[in-house]
């Protein structure tokens, strides 16, 4: 299991699962201060070529850098055709029922689960 | 002297009396140093407001995140010397109105103009969203996209206003948001 600290949030990835499990609160500056988080995932999904889950239900919180970061991210596995991506949403949580669901706008193949 | 208005501006006027309002005046240099303190900002306004609200935390993730957003953008493209940050967050019934003012120079001035004035004009945000994102890996150093998902994906209206101070060259920019509290 590895484990990245971002600011008030956690990115934990499990390669037994291909999961990527965020919690807290994700409002870093600026897009050089995402590249940490750009590359644990690209990590990940090297890790994980062919399916890859990113549970977002514990994330309370993420900053529009964020959201571009994994929009970029998606953007990224659709251009190299994997891996797939499964989101895992918390409706509950507003920006996740408001927001979520542009990542499949990018990628069609994108599934989100509630 | 006023340069330019565009979307949104204005439309509940100053003189309207709120039934909310807050005032705060910030530094810039005490966000940029501690980064977390826009969040505490926006968590602060947000709870303000939400709990008087049917959904009350749903609302305030909502205010929150918009917050968040406009904060986040007033710091950024601030001017670092002897620079203010006013945010002004104002309560007219179902209508949450937040205005954010800062002075940028000129170079900033000129991309948020532009950047704005398109986000006002499109006809299309959702195409606009995924062009932006497509068009990122040339101009990584800014996201580019807070305002974009606050007209895309909440219910909110959106105004700018821009001002030159010929003495500094410096120009003070106001946007205010406009979110519509659902129910």
């Amino acid at each position: 299991m590895k484990k990245l600290t971002a600011g008030e949030s956690t990115i934990t990835y499990e390669e037994s699962n291909a999961l990527l499990v965020f919690d807290g609160s994700m409002r870093l500056a600026n897009m050089q201060e995402y590249d940490v988080v750009a590359e644990f995932l690209r990590e990940a999904s090297e890790l994980s070529p062919t399916d890859l889950t990113l549970d977002l239900r514990s994330l309370r919180f993420l900053n529009s850098s964020g959201i571009t970061t994994l929009s970029l991210f998606i953007l990224a596995c659709k251009k190299n055709g994997n891996p797939k991506i499964t989101v895992l949403k918390n409706d509950q949580i507003s920006w996740q029922q408001k927001s979520i669901t542009n990542f499949k706008k990018l990628w069609d193949d994108v599934e989100i689960k509630d | 002297m006023t340069i330019d208005t565009l979307g949104e501006f204005d439309i509940i006027p100053d003189s309207i009396p709120a039934e909310g309002d807050v005032f705060i005046r910030v530094k810039p240099i005490d966000f940029i140093t501690y980064w977390k303190r826009c969040g505490i900002m926006a968590d602060f306004a947000a709870s303000f407001y939400a709990f008087t609200q049917d959904n009350p935390e749903v609302q305030e993730n909502i205010i929150s995140t918009v917050v968040n957003e406009l904060i986040e953008n007033a710091t950024k493209y601030s001017v670092k010397r002897n620079a203010e940050v006013k945010v002004h967050m104002k309560l007219y019934d179902t209508v949450l109105k937040i205005q954010t003012e800062n002075y940028t120079p000129k170079l900033h001035y000129e991309k948020l103009r532009n950047h704005l004035r398109k986000l006002t004009e499109v006809k299309d945000l959702d195409e606009l969203y995924i062009d932006t994102l497509a068009g990122k890996p040339k101009d990584p150093s800014e996201s580019g996209i807070g305002l974009l998902l606050m007209l895309k994906d909440y219910n909110i209206k959106l105004g700018a206003q821009f001002h030159h101070d010929e003495e500094t060259d410096q120009y003070k920019v106001i946007i205010q948001t406009y979110y519509y509290i659902e129910h």
